[in-house]
């Protein structure tokens, strides 16, 4: 009797560790992150309406899986709520990620172009083709050409200090808003869990929508 | 095994110190060593506060053998130890002390990567060091519980079910 405990204890306390571990790294995003500590300026990539008065902000990384499977759930969200709300795109190109900078630098070149989003569709979409690439320039730069962008221009851009800044100053601003995971969403400037699926984001921005004055 | 009564330790108290130290050691090692894991499968960054070398040092290219993270290594090889040590507990089998001199295998492990952190990648990962201190805990400790525990390994081996 005695082993069987010692036993069954040892195995529920191993198995209540791991389980507790997971739920723990699940929710930790959630936790971290505080308030929008950059409001949203002219600088930053933005669609909807713009004059709303609630503003959705997602910090993200075009190279993190998880940023790819919110992609259709914000661009669903969009189309219903494009003319009520704004999205703003800033980018939180982790280390770990390291063709991460590279896409945000071809989505901000094609930004410069006024195809940021065609760019980030076109990037989200492809994510299993450049991911592990030594070197993923020239297929964005192909991207470039179906998004039917001027490739030399794109190229300029591409490697300009100007692009370079703006990705390192939404990565810092992310910092600043204790960003620690992607994506990260702020609604009118508080961070949210992530939505486990497309009705609770839809009641997260309805509610928000409520309460705007 | 039911002589267990009879071969009791000359220092139990010491032993049975030494041991759940080395449970809890193991225990706070599996913990880490699960957390990297987990962060690795579900894709969340390594948080590391005010540490930046934990998402260089656990993406880098030595994080993974053959595409499987060493922290899951970590995490199995802190599951035996655990399990040997209650098995040890529950049993009273010698063979725990036999045993005990393979965790040198994790402290070399831990010698290397720390080795790899800081000549190689440059970076020293917060987890990664609580874990090789683990290693180099239980090694330690493993010293201590042969010793303690070579009375009750003699009293065992003289006894008859031998």
């Amino acid at each position: 009797m005695k082993r069987i405990a010692i036993w069954a204890g040892t195995i529920v306390i191993l198995l209540l560790a791991v389980a507790g571990m997971i739920w723990a790294v699940k929710n930790s995003n959630n936790t971290e992150s505080g308030d929008l500590a950059v409001p949203v300026s002219a600088s930053d990539q933005m669609k909807g309406n713009p004059e709303s008065r609630v503003t959705l902000v997602e910090y993200s990384d075009f190279q993190c899986p998880a940023c790819k499977s919110y992609y259709p759930i914000v661009e669903k969200l969009m189309d219903e709520y494009g003319s009520k709300i704004r999205f703003v795109y800033r980018h939180f190109p982790l280390p770990q990620h390291k063709n991460a900078r590279p896409t945000a630098f071809a989505a901000e070149a094609a930004g410069r172009q006024g195809k940021f989003w065609e760019m980030v569709n076109e990037i989200f979409n492809h994510q299993d083709e450049w991911a592990l690439l030594a070197d993923p320039k020239d297929t964005l730069l192909s991207y470039a050409d179906e998004i039917g962008l001027d490739k030399e221009k794109f190229l300029q851009d591409f490697d300009s200090n100007d692009v370079r800044e703006k990705v390192e100053d939404d990565l810092q601003g992310g910092v600043r808003s204790r960003v620690r995971a992607t994506p990260t969403f702020f609604l009118n400037g508080a961070a949210i869990s992530n939505p486990r699926s497309y009705d609770e984001f839809k009641r997260a921005i309805d509610a928000a929508i409520t309460q705007a004055p | 095994m039911n002589s267990s009564a009879q071969s009791m330790p000359q220092s139990p108290k010491r032993l049975r110190n030494a041991l759940f130290w080395f449970l809890g050691v193991g225990f706070i090692g599996f913990l880490d060593s699960v957390y990297l894991t987990v962060t690795r499968f579900i894709g969340e960054p390594v948080a590391c506060g005010f540490f930046t070398g934990c998402e260089v040092v656990a993406s880098s290219s030595y994080s993974a053998i053959a595409g499987i993270p060493i922290s899951l290594f970590g995490a199995l090889y802190y599951l035996f130890w655990m399990l040997l040590g209650v098995w040890y507990l529950d049993s009273r089998n010698p063979l725990f002390f036999t045993l005990l001199p393979l965790t040198s295998a994790g402290f070399v492990a831990s010698l290397i990567l720390t080795g790899i952190q800081l000549f190689v990648i440059d970076a020293i990962c917060l987890y990664c060091v609580l874990s090789a201190a683990s290693s180099t805990a239980l090694f330690i400790l493993s010293f201590v519980i042969r010793k303690a525990g070579s009375g009750e390994t003699l009293a065992t081996i003289h006894s008859p079910q031998i």
